[in-house]
Protein backbone atom coordinates (compact mmCIF):
# COMPACT_ATOMS: atom_id res chain seq x y z
CA UNK A 1 0.00 0.00 0.00
CA UNK A 2 1.60 3.23 -0.58
CA UNK A 3 2.02 5.76 2.03
CA UNK A 4 0.03 8.86 2.85
CA UNK A 5 1.42 12.22 1.81
CA UNK A 6 1.43 14.85 4.73
CA UNK A 7 -0.29 18.19 3.40
CA UNK A 8 -0.16 20.54 6.14
CA UNK A 9 -1.12 20.47 9.88
CA UNK A 10 -4.25 20.11 11.44
CA UNK A 11 -5.78 23.12 12.92
CA UNK A 12 -9.81 22.06 14.04
CA UNK A 13 -10.41 20.26 17.36
CA UNK A 14 -8.12 17.69 18.31
CA UNK A 15 -9.49 14.22 17.59
CA UNK A 16 -11.03 12.30 20.31
CA UNK A 17 -8.67 9.10 20.04
CA UNK A 18 -8.92 6.31 23.18
CA UNK A 19 -7.04 3.31 22.95
CA UNK A 20 -9.17 1.19 20.83
CA UNK A 21 -9.20 3.71 18.18
CA UNK A 22 -5.51 4.44 18.37
CA UNK A 23 -4.38 2.57 15.96
CA UNK A 24 -6.11 4.75 13.12
CA UNK A 25 -4.90 8.15 14.12
CA UNK A 26 -1.44 6.88 14.90
CA UNK A 27 -1.25 4.83 11.55
CA UNK A 28 -2.01 8.32 10.30
CA UNK A 29 0.78 9.93 11.51
CA UNK A 30 2.93 7.06 10.28
CA UNK A 31 1.30 7.83 6.87
CA UNK A 32 -0.52 4.61 7.14
CA UNK A 33 -4.24 4.05 6.46
CA UNK A 34 -5.50 1.56 8.66
CA UNK A 35 -8.86 0.26 9.34
CA UNK A 36 -10.20 -2.76 11.08
CA UNK A 37 -10.47 -5.59 9.11
CA UNK A 38 -12.94 -8.62 10.62
CA UNK A 39 -11.07 -11.19 10.71
CA UNK A 40 -13.64 -14.60 10.44
CA UNK A 41 -15.64 -12.44 7.45
CA UNK A 42 -12.62 -9.90 5.92
CA UNK A 43 -15.18 -6.96 6.11
CA UNK A 44 -13.24 -3.75 6.22
CA UNK A 45 -15.71 -1.53 8.60
CA UNK A 46 -16.17 2.05 8.92
CA UNK A 47 -17.04 3.86 11.46
CA UNK A 48 -14.25 2.40 13.95
CA UNK A 49 -15.95 0.02 16.49
CA UNK A 50 -15.07 -3.06 18.24
CA UNK A 51 -17.14 -4.93 16.50
CA UNK A 52 -18.00 -6.41 12.82
CA UNK A 53 -21.25 -4.75 12.04
CA UNK A 54 -21.57 -7.32 8.82
CA UNK A 55 -21.21 -11.00 11.15
CA UNK A 56 -20.54 -9.43 14.81
CA UNK A 57 -17.51 -10.61 15.83
CA UNK A 58 -15.26 -8.84 17.81
CA UNK A 59 -11.95 -10.88 15.92
CA UNK A 60 -10.19 -8.18 13.85
CA UNK A 61 -6.89 -6.63 12.76
CA UNK A 62 -6.09 -3.58 11.92
CA UNK A 63 -5.27 -3.40 7.92
CA UNK A 64 -3.18 -1.25 5.29
CA UNK A 65 -5.85 -0.02 3.01
CA UNK A 66 -5.83 1.00 -0.64
CA UNK A 67 -5.86 5.17 -0.69
CA UNK A 68 -7.83 5.45 -3.79
CA UNK A 69 -10.92 6.99 -3.64
CA UNK A 70 -13.80 8.90 -5.23
CA UNK A 71 -15.98 11.78 -4.31
CA UNK A 72 -19.29 11.02 -2.99
CA UNK A 73 -20.07 14.50 -2.22
CA UNK A 74 -18.13 17.30 -1.33
CA UNK A 75 -19.54 21.00 -0.27
CA UNK A 76 -17.52 24.17 0.82
CA UNK A 77 -18.38 25.41 4.01
CA UNK A 78 -17.75 29.02 4.06
CA UNK A 79 -19.62 29.99 7.47
CA UNK A 80 -18.24 27.96 10.24
CA UNK A 81 -20.55 28.27 13.17
CA UNK A 82 -19.75 25.37 15.46
CA UNK A 83 -16.41 24.99 16.52
CA UNK A 84 -14.52 28.87 16.72
CA UNK A 85 -11.74 26.63 16.25
CA UNK A 86 -12.51 26.38 12.34
CA UNK A 87 -13.99 29.70 11.88
CA UNK A 88 -10.59 31.23 10.66
CA UNK A 89 -10.10 28.16 8.52
CA UNK A 90 -12.89 28.63 6.03
CA UNK A 91 -13.87 28.48 3.47
CA UNK A 92 -12.97 24.92 3.27
CA UNK A 93 -13.99 21.40 1.25
CA UNK A 94 -15.14 18.85 3.60
CA UNK A 95 -16.49 15.89 1.34
CA UNK A 96 -17.48 12.07 1.73
CA UNK A 97 -15.07 9.66 -0.26
CA UNK A 98 -15.90 6.65 -1.62
CA UNK A 99 -12.50 3.85 -1.01
CA UNK A 100 -11.90 2.23 -4.27
CA UNK A 101 -11.39 -1.38 -2.83
CA UNK A 102 -12.05 -1.11 1.06
CA UNK A 103 -15.80 -1.13 0.25
CA UNK A 104 -16.03 1.92 3.09
CA UNK A 105 -17.11 5.58 2.38
CA UNK A 106 -14.59 7.69 4.74
CA UNK A 107 -15.05 11.66 5.70
CA UNK A 108 -12.46 14.09 5.12
CA UNK A 109 -11.41 17.56 4.18
CA UNK A 110 -10.42 17.92 0.35
CA UNK A 111 -6.88 20.14 -0.14
CA UNK A 112 -8.22 22.02 -3.26
CA UNK A 113 -9.89 25.67 -4.51
CA UNK A 114 -13.05 26.38 -2.24
CA UNK A 115 -14.37 27.85 -5.42
CA UNK A 116 -14.54 24.57 -7.11
CA UNK A 117 -15.61 21.65 -4.95
CA UNK A 118 -14.84 18.59 -6.92
CA UNK A 119 -18.29 17.06 -8.29
CA UNK A 120 -19.43 13.14 -7.19
CA UNK A 121 -16.90 11.13 -9.00
CA UNK A 122 -13.82 13.00 -8.72
CA UNK A 123 -11.08 10.67 -8.15
CA UNK A 124 -8.83 11.40 -4.76
CA UNK A 125 -5.77 10.12 -2.93
CA UNK A 126 -5.98 10.03 0.65
CA UNK A 127 -3.23 12.29 2.91
CA UNK A 128 -2.92 13.34 6.15
CA UNK A 129 -2.48 16.46 8.10
CA UNK A 130 -0.36 16.01 10.91
CA UNK A 131 -1.81 16.90 14.47
CA UNK A 132 -0.85 16.91 18.10
CA UNK A 133 0.27 13.81 20.24
CA UNK A 134 1.73 12.08 17.25
CA UNK A 135 -1.85 11.68 15.26
CA UNK A 136 -2.68 12.55 11.91
CA UNK A 137 -6.36 13.65 10.20
CA UNK A 138 -7.01 11.64 7.43
CA UNK A 139 -7.50 14.27 4.23
CA UNK A 140 -7.38 13.55 0.85
CA UNK A 141 -6.30 15.52 -2.60
CA UNK A 142 -7.11 15.76 -6.39
CA UNK A 143 -5.53 12.70 -8.22
CA UNK A 144 -4.11 15.26 -11.02
CA UNK A 145 -1.91 17.11 -8.11
CA UNK A 146 -1.07 14.27 -5.94
CA UNK A 147 2.63 13.49 -5.91
CA UNK A 148 1.89 9.69 -5.56
CA UNK A 149 -0.95 7.48 -7.03
CA UNK A 150 -1.99 4.13 -5.27
CA UNK B 1 -52.87 3.09 18.42
CA UNK B 2 -54.78 0.92 21.06
CA UNK B 3 -53.75 -1.03 24.10
CA UNK B 4 -56.48 -2.67 26.47
CA UNK B 5 -59.50 -0.56 24.49
CA UNK B 6 -58.36 2.50 25.58
CA UNK B 7 -57.79 5.46 22.32
CA UNK B 8 -55.61 8.50 23.41
CA UNK B 9 -56.66 11.82 22.69
CA UNK B 10 -54.28 15.20 22.44
CA UNK B 11 -57.00 17.40 24.81
CA UNK B 12 -54.51 20.20 25.58
CA UNK B 13 -52.21 22.03 23.73
CA UNK B 14 -50.20 25.25 24.57
CA UNK B 15 -46.91 27.34 23.80
CA UNK B 16 -45.17 30.38 25.18
CA UNK B 17 -46.52 33.65 25.25
CA UNK B 18 -44.48 34.46 22.23
CA UNK B 19 -41.86 32.40 20.03
CA UNK B 20 -38.90 34.36 19.25
CA UNK B 21 -34.75 34.85 18.71
CA UNK B 22 -34.62 36.67 22.14
CA UNK B 23 -37.62 36.80 24.44
CA UNK B 24 -35.75 38.08 27.60
CA UNK B 25 -37.12 34.91 29.59
CA UNK B 26 -35.93 31.63 30.95
CA UNK B 27 -36.73 28.02 29.62
CA UNK B 28 -38.42 27.38 33.13
CA UNK B 29 -40.78 30.42 32.59
CA UNK B 30 -41.20 29.30 28.90
CA UNK B 31 -42.29 26.07 29.48
CA UNK B 32 -44.54 27.29 32.67
CA UNK B 33 -46.46 29.83 29.85
CA UNK B 34 -46.56 26.77 27.64
CA UNK B 35 -48.06 24.24 30.05
CA UNK B 36 -50.46 26.46 32.18
CA UNK B 37 -51.44 27.55 28.71
CA UNK B 38 -52.20 23.79 27.76
CA UNK B 39 -53.77 23.26 30.94
CA UNK B 40 -55.98 26.01 30.41
CA UNK B 41 -56.78 24.95 27.08
CA UNK B 42 -58.64 22.27 28.13
CA UNK B 43 -59.53 23.09 31.56
CA UNK B 44 -57.50 20.22 33.49
CA UNK B 45 -55.69 21.49 36.75
CA UNK B 46 -52.32 20.84 37.95
CA UNK B 47 -53.68 18.20 40.08
CA UNK B 48 -55.20 16.04 37.30
CA UNK B 49 -51.23 15.74 35.95
CA UNK B 50 -49.70 12.83 36.89
CA UNK B 51 -47.55 12.11 33.89
CA UNK B 52 -44.95 14.03 32.39
CA UNK B 53 -42.05 14.10 29.59
CA UNK B 54 -39.76 15.74 28.11
CA UNK B 55 -37.08 15.79 25.40
CA UNK B 56 -35.43 19.32 25.84
CA UNK B 57 -33.45 18.95 29.15
CA UNK B 58 -31.08 21.38 30.55
CA UNK B 59 -29.03 24.09 30.38
CA UNK B 60 -31.34 25.06 27.18
CA UNK B 61 -34.38 23.25 28.07
CA UNK B 62 -35.28 21.93 31.62
CA UNK B 63 -34.89 18.45 33.13
CA UNK B 64 -38.11 16.87 34.23
CA UNK B 65 -37.69 16.94 38.28
CA UNK B 66 -37.14 20.49 37.43
CA UNK B 67 -40.11 21.18 35.83
CA UNK B 68 -42.78 18.90 38.37
CA UNK B 69 -40.62 20.75 42.01
CA UNK B 70 -41.02 23.46 40.30
CA UNK B 71 -44.43 23.43 39.09
CA UNK B 72 -45.75 21.80 41.94
CA UNK B 73 -46.40 18.60 40.18
CA UNK B 74 -47.13 15.22 41.42
CA UNK B 75 -46.32 12.88 38.58
CA UNK B 76 -46.25 8.73 38.97
CA UNK B 77 -44.65 8.67 35.16
CA UNK B 78 -41.75 10.84 34.42
CA UNK B 79 -39.62 10.67 30.88
CA UNK B 80 -37.53 12.12 29.43
CA UNK B 81 -35.09 11.90 26.39
CA UNK B 82 -32.18 13.51 24.66
CA UNK B 83 -32.04 16.64 23.77
CA UNK B 84 -32.37 16.69 20.19
CA UNK B 85 -35.73 17.17 18.20
CA UNK B 86 -35.87 13.54 16.79
CA UNK B 87 -38.35 12.40 19.97
CA UNK B 88 -41.78 13.93 19.31
CA UNK B 89 -43.23 10.90 17.59
CA UNK B 90 -41.33 8.97 20.74
CA UNK B 91 -42.75 11.03 23.25
CA UNK B 92 -46.19 10.91 22.49
CA UNK B 93 -46.10 7.14 21.65
CA UNK B 94 -44.82 6.97 24.77
CA UNK B 95 -47.03 8.72 26.62
CA UNK B 96 -49.83 7.45 24.86
CA UNK B 97 -49.01 3.85 25.91
CA UNK B 98 -48.40 4.62 29.17
CA UNK B 99 -52.09 6.13 29.83
CA UNK B 100 -53.21 2.79 28.22
CA UNK B 101 -51.37 0.58 30.64
CA UNK B 102 -52.38 2.46 33.40
CA UNK B 103 -49.15 4.27 34.39
CA UNK B 104 -50.51 7.60 34.16
CA UNK B 105 -54.15 9.29 33.34
CA UNK B 106 -52.77 12.67 32.42
CA UNK B 107 -48.98 13.09 31.06
CA UNK B 108 -47.87 16.78 29.99
CA UNK B 109 -45.32 16.63 27.21
CA UNK B 110 -43.27 20.22 27.54
CA UNK B 111 -40.22 21.09 25.81
CA UNK B 112 -38.46 24.53 25.56
CA UNK B 113 -35.61 25.69 23.00
CA UNK B 114 -33.44 28.56 23.80
CA UNK B 115 -30.73 29.76 21.47
CA UNK B 116 -27.18 30.86 22.03
CA UNK B 117 -28.28 34.81 20.51
CA UNK B 118 -31.25 34.56 22.97
CA UNK B 119 -32.11 33.40 26.87
CA UNK B 120 -29.41 30.53 26.13
CA UNK B 121 -26.58 33.01 26.35
CA UNK B 122 -26.98 34.28 30.46
CA UNK B 123 -26.86 30.17 31.42
CA UNK B 124 -23.44 28.52 31.25
CA UNK B 125 -21.98 25.51 30.05
CA UNK B 126 -24.00 24.99 26.95
CA UNK B 127 -22.71 22.35 24.58
CA UNK B 128 -23.17 25.16 21.81
CA UNK B 129 -20.28 24.41 19.66
CA UNK B 130 -21.79 21.49 18.32
CA UNK B 131 -18.74 19.51 18.17
CA UNK B 132 -19.64 17.16 20.97
CA UNK B 133 -21.16 14.19 19.32
CA UNK B 134 -19.10 15.12 16.20
CA UNK B 135 -16.31 13.96 17.73
CA UNK B 136 -17.73 10.62 18.40
CA UNK B 137 -16.28 7.60 16.86
CA UNK B 138 -19.17 7.60 14.47
CA UNK B 139 -19.33 11.40 14.14
CA UNK B 140 -22.76 13.09 14.75
CA UNK B 141 -26.37 11.41 13.81
CA UNK B 142 -26.81 14.15 11.37
CA UNK B 143 -23.36 13.36 9.48
CA UNK B 144 -21.58 15.98 11.07
CA UNK B 145 -16.97 14.97 11.40
CA UNK B 146 -16.17 17.64 13.71
CA UNK B 147 -12.94 16.55 12.66
CA UNK B 148 -13.41 17.91 9.44
CA UNK B 149 -14.73 20.78 9.04
CA UNK B 150 -18.58 19.53 9.12
CA UNK B 151 -19.06 20.84 12.49
CA UNK B 152 -22.63 21.66 12.51
CA UNK B 153 -26.03 20.03 11.42
CA UNK B 154 -26.15 22.08 8.93
CA UNK B 155 -23.05 21.84 7.01
CA UNK B 156 -23.40 17.81 7.78
CA UNK B 157 -26.99 18.01 5.96
CA UNK B 158 -25.31 20.37 3.00
CA UNK B 159 -23.31 17.28 2.01
CA UNK B 160 -27.00 15.34 2.18
CA UNK B 161 -28.68 18.12 -0.52
CA UNK B 162 -24.86 18.23 -2.52
CA UNK B 163 -25.20 14.38 -3.18
CA UNK B 164 -29.41 14.10 -3.72
CA UNK B 165 -28.68 17.71 -5.89
CA UNK B 166 -26.25 16.38 -8.07
CA UNK B 167 -27.86 12.52 -8.24
CA UNK B 168 -31.56 13.95 -9.46
CA UNK B 169 -30.23 17.03 -11.28
CA UNK B 170 -31.97 19.48 -8.96
CA UNK B 171 -31.03 23.13 -8.46
CA UNK B 172 -31.01 26.01 -6.38
CA UNK B 173 -34.30 27.12 -7.20
CA UNK B 174 -36.09 23.71 -6.39
CA UNK B 175 -34.36 24.09 -2.82
CA UNK B 176 -35.56 27.78 -2.42
CA UNK B 177 -39.11 26.83 -3.23
CA UNK B 178 -39.65 24.67 -0.15
CA UNK B 179 -38.19 27.99 2.19
CA UNK B 180 -40.43 30.41 0.30
CA UNK B 181 -43.22 27.99 0.41
CA UNK B 182 -43.12 27.68 4.17
CA UNK B 183 -42.93 31.37 4.90
CA UNK B 184 -45.86 31.45 2.58
CA UNK B 185 -47.51 29.68 5.29
CA UNK B 186 -46.12 31.37 7.94
CA UNK B 187 -47.49 34.82 6.89
CA UNK B 188 -50.71 33.67 7.84
CA UNK B 189 -49.52 32.19 11.20
CA UNK B 190 -49.57 35.13 14.01
CA UNK B 191 -47.18 33.02 16.27
CA UNK B 192 -44.82 32.76 13.52
CA UNK B 193 -41.32 34.49 13.72
CA UNK B 194 -40.81 35.40 10.08
CA UNK B 195 -43.91 36.00 9.66
CA UNK B 196 -43.42 39.86 8.61
CA UNK B 197 -40.31 38.77 6.33
CA UNK B 198 -41.39 37.93 2.58
CA UNK B 199 -38.88 35.43 0.83
CA UNK B 200 -38.73 35.20 -3.05
CA UNK B 201 -36.64 33.34 -5.52
CA UNK B 202 -34.65 36.53 -5.93
CA UNK B 203 -34.16 37.85 -2.67
CA UNK B 204 -32.98 33.68 -1.74
CA UNK B 205 -30.60 33.52 -4.53
CA UNK B 206 -29.00 36.46 -3.28
CA UNK B 207 -28.76 35.02 0.52
CA UNK B 208 -24.66 34.12 0.49
CA UNK B 209 -23.78 30.13 0.71
CA UNK B 210 -23.31 28.95 3.56
CA UNK B 211 -22.23 25.29 3.19
CA UNK B 212 -22.28 23.38 -0.12
CA UNK B 213 -25.95 24.48 -1.62
CA UNK B 214 -27.42 26.17 1.41
CA UNK B 215 -28.09 29.59 2.22
CA UNK B 216 -29.42 31.09 5.12
CA UNK B 217 -32.77 29.86 4.35
CA UNK B 218 -32.45 26.54 3.89
CA UNK B 219 -31.46 26.89 8.33
CA UNK B 220 -34.10 26.10 10.44
CA UNK B 221 -34.00 28.89 13.30
CA UNK B 222 -32.23 29.03 16.06
CA UNK B 223 -34.68 30.76 18.56
CA UNK B 224 -36.62 31.25 22.06
CA UNK B 225 -40.33 29.34 23.19
CA UNK B 226 -41.96 26.57 24.59
CA UNK B 227 -44.56 23.91 23.53
CA UNK B 228 -46.61 21.54 25.76
CA UNK B 229 -49.32 18.69 24.67
CA UNK B 230 -51.35 17.20 26.85
CA UNK B 231 -52.63 13.64 26.68
CA UNK B 232 -55.43 11.53 27.98
CA UNK B 233 -57.65 8.60 27.78
CA UNK B 234 -60.41 9.20 25.29
CA UNK B 235 -63.59 8.68 27.82
CA UNK B 236 -61.21 10.97 29.82
CA UNK B 237 -61.60 13.73 26.97
CA UNK B 238 -65.12 13.60 26.39
CA UNK B 239 -65.48 15.33 29.75
CA UNK B 240 -63.30 18.27 28.69
CA UNK B 241 -63.96 21.77 26.91
CA UNK B 242 -61.49 20.65 23.88
CA UNK B 243 -62.46 18.44 21.02
CA UNK B 244 -59.95 16.11 21.55
CA UNK B 245 -57.46 14.63 19.19
CA UNK B 246 -57.10 11.39 18.44
CA UNK B 247 -53.56 9.62 18.30
CA UNK B 248 -54.71 7.27 16.14
CA UNK B 249 -51.49 5.95 14.93
CA UNK B 250 -47.60 5.56 15.31
CA UNK B 251 -44.63 4.66 13.64
CA UNK B 252 -40.87 4.90 15.29
CA UNK B 253 -37.90 6.18 14.01
CA UNK B 254 -36.04 3.41 11.90
CA UNK B 255 -32.23 2.93 13.17
CA UNK B 256 -29.91 0.80 10.95
CA UNK B 257 -26.48 2.00 9.27
CA UNK B 258 -29.27 3.25 6.38
CA UNK B 259 -30.41 5.87 8.60
CA UNK B 260 -27.45 6.90 10.67
CA UNK B 261 -27.54 10.56 8.94
CA UNK B 262 -30.38 11.98 9.99
CA UNK B 263 -31.09 14.19 7.65
CA UNK B 264 -31.03 11.74 4.65
CA UNK B 265 -32.97 8.67 3.87
CA UNK B 266 -32.35 5.13 3.07
CA UNK B 267 -30.94 4.60 -0.28
CA UNK B 268 -29.20 7.73 -1.07
CA UNK B 269 -25.67 6.52 -0.25
CA UNK B 270 -24.48 9.54 2.61
CA UNK B 271 -22.61 8.30 5.70
CA UNK B 272 -22.30 4.55 5.51
CA UNK B 273 -25.39 3.98 3.90
CA UNK B 274 -25.42 2.18 0.94
CA UNK B 275 -26.15 3.75 -2.51
CA UNK B 276 -29.23 2.19 -3.75
CA UNK B 277 -32.82 2.95 -5.50
CA UNK B 278 -35.10 3.86 -3.34
CA UNK B 279 -36.96 1.10 -1.58
CA UNK B 280 -40.57 1.06 -1.09
CA UNK B 281 -40.97 0.89 2.78
CA UNK B 282 -44.00 -0.32 4.48
CA UNK B 283 -45.42 2.64 6.75
CA UNK B 284 -47.76 0.45 9.39
CA UNK B 285 -48.88 3.88 11.01
CA UNK B 286 -51.84 4.06 8.31
CA UNK B 287 -53.03 0.90 9.05
CA UNK B 288 -52.87 1.24 12.98
CA UNK B 289 -54.85 4.58 11.98
CA UNK B 290 -57.29 3.05 9.56
CA UNK B 291 -56.48 5.47 7.18
CA UNK B 292 -54.34 5.06 3.78
CA UNK B 293 -51.69 8.43 2.82
CA UNK B 294 -54.44 9.73 0.34
CA UNK B 295 -56.36 10.20 3.30
CA UNK B 296 -54.23 13.07 4.83
CA UNK B 297 -55.20 16.38 4.74
CA UNK B 298 -52.13 18.04 5.57
CA UNK B 299 -48.53 16.88 5.76
CA UNK B 300 -46.01 17.97 8.70
CA UNK B 301 -42.32 17.46 8.21
CA UNK B 302 -39.55 17.56 10.24
CA UNK B 303 -37.65 20.43 8.50
CA UNK B 304 -34.89 21.79 10.31
CA UNK B 305 -33.47 21.98 6.59
CA UNK B 306 -35.14 22.58 3.60
CA UNK B 307 -33.75 18.86 2.13
CA UNK B 308 -35.37 17.25 4.96
CA UNK B 309 -39.01 17.63 2.87
CA UNK B 310 -37.34 16.00 -0.35
CA UNK B 311 -36.39 13.09 2.03
CA UNK B 312 -39.45 12.69 3.87
CA UNK B 313 -41.73 13.31 0.29
CA UNK B 314 -39.68 10.24 -1.42
CA UNK B 315 -39.25 7.90 2.03
CA UNK B 316 -43.17 8.27 2.93
CA UNK B 317 -44.36 7.70 -1.01
CA UNK B 318 -45.72 11.17 -1.50
CA UNK B 319 -43.86 10.87 -4.93
CA UNK B 320 -40.93 9.00 -6.39
CA UNK B 321 -37.57 8.66 -6.30
CA UNK B 322 -35.96 11.88 -7.10
CA UNK B 323 -39.26 13.44 -7.88
CA UNK B 324 -39.64 15.50 -4.96
CA UNK B 325 -38.33 19.14 -6.26
CA UNK B 326 -40.54 18.58 -9.42
CA UNK B 327 -43.85 17.54 -6.78
CA UNK B 328 -43.30 20.90 -4.82
CA UNK B 329 -42.65 23.14 -7.83
CA UNK B 330 -46.43 21.76 -9.32
CA UNK B 331 -48.05 20.75 -6.14
CA UNK B 332 -47.03 23.87 -3.97
CA UNK B 333 -46.90 23.97 0.20
CA UNK B 334 -49.67 26.11 0.77
CA UNK B 335 -52.61 26.08 2.65
CA UNK B 336 -54.78 25.34 -1.10
CA UNK B 337 -52.16 22.83 -2.51
CA UNK B 338 -54.02 19.48 -2.72
CA UNK B 339 -51.61 18.59 0.60
CA UNK B 340 -50.53 21.49 2.47
CA UNK B 341 -47.47 20.85 3.77
CA UNK B 342 -46.25 23.05 7.12
CA UNK B 343 -48.85 24.98 7.06
CA UNK B 344 -47.52 26.39 10.46
CA UNK B 345 -44.65 27.61 8.64
CA UNK B 346 -42.45 24.83 10.16
CA UNK B 347 -39.13 25.05 11.77
CA UNK B 348 -37.78 26.99 8.75
CA UNK B 349 -40.30 30.10 9.70
CA UNK B 350 -42.23 29.64 12.55
CA UNK B 351 -39.64 28.38 14.65
CA UNK B 352 -37.46 25.41 15.84
CA UNK B 353 -39.69 24.15 18.90
CA UNK B 354 -37.92 20.23 18.07
CA UNK B 355 -41.75 19.58 15.67
CA UNK B 356 -43.62 19.87 18.82
CA UNK B 357 -45.01 23.25 17.36
CA UNK B 358 -46.23 21.14 13.96
CA UNK B 359 -47.99 18.65 16.61
CA UNK B 360 -49.71 21.53 18.54
CA UNK B 361 -50.38 23.18 14.78
CA UNK B 362 -52.20 19.60 14.11
CA UNK B 363 -54.17 19.69 16.96
CA UNK B 364 -55.55 23.29 16.00
CA UNK B 365 -56.37 22.72 12.78
CA UNK B 366 -58.18 18.96 13.58
CA UNK B 367 -60.22 21.17 15.73
CA UNK B 368 -60.83 24.01 13.16
CA UNK B 369 -58.96 26.91 15.24
CA UNK B 370 -56.45 27.70 12.21
CA UNK B 371 -58.60 30.71 10.92
CA UNK B 372 -57.13 32.14 7.27
CA UNK B 373 -54.65 29.34 7.27
CA UNK B 374 -57.38 26.56 8.28
CA UNK B 375 -57.15 23.24 5.95
CA UNK B 376 -60.84 22.92 5.01
CA UNK B 377 -62.47 20.07 6.39
CA UNK B 378 -59.07 18.52 8.06
CA UNK B 379 -59.98 15.35 9.43
CA UNK B 380 -56.74 13.42 8.90
CA UNK B 381 -52.78 14.83 9.51
CA UNK B 382 -49.70 13.31 9.56
CA UNK B 383 -46.84 14.38 10.98
CA UNK B 384 -43.64 12.23 9.39
CA UNK B 385 -39.53 13.06 9.83
CA UNK B 386 -37.10 12.10 7.05
CA UNK B 387 -35.61 9.10 9.74
CA UNK B 388 -39.13 7.39 9.52
CA UNK B 389 -40.75 8.04 12.26
CA UNK B 390 -44.37 8.98 12.11
CA UNK B 391 -47.62 10.06 13.93
CA UNK B 392 -51.22 10.19 12.85
CA UNK B 393 -53.57 12.73 14.27
CA UNK B 394 -57.70 12.61 13.63
CA UNK B 395 -60.26 14.47 14.09
ZN1 LIG C 1 -17.38 -9.89 10.19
Amino acid sequence: MSRLRQVGDHRGPAPVVHPETEPFWRGLAEGRLRLQRCTPCGTVRFPLGPVCWRCGSFDHEWTDVATAGTVSAAVTVRRATGDPLWAGEVPLVSAQIDMDSAGVRLPGRILCDPDTPPPHGTPVDAAYLAAADGYGVLCFVLRESSQEGS
Amino acid sequence: MRLGGTDVCVVGVGTSEQFGFDLGRSPMRLQAEAFTAALADCGLDRADVDGFATAHGSPTGVDYEEFTAVMGLDCRYVDQAWAHGRWSTGLVAHASLAIMAGLADVVAIANTVTNGRGYARHLGGLGGHGTVEGLRDTGGGHGEWSVHGVDTPGAATSLVAQRYMERYGAASEDLARIGIGFRENARLNPMAILRDKPLTQESYLREPVISGPFRRCDYSLANDGATCLVLAAADRAADLRTHGVRVAGAQSIRSNRDSYVLFSRPGLGVGFADETPLRPEHHPVYEMAGVGRDDVDGLYVYDSFSSNVWMTLERFGFCGEGEAPGWIASHGLGVGAALPVNTNGGLLSEGHFGGYNHLVEMVRQLRGECGPRQIAGAEVLQWTTPWGDSLIFTR
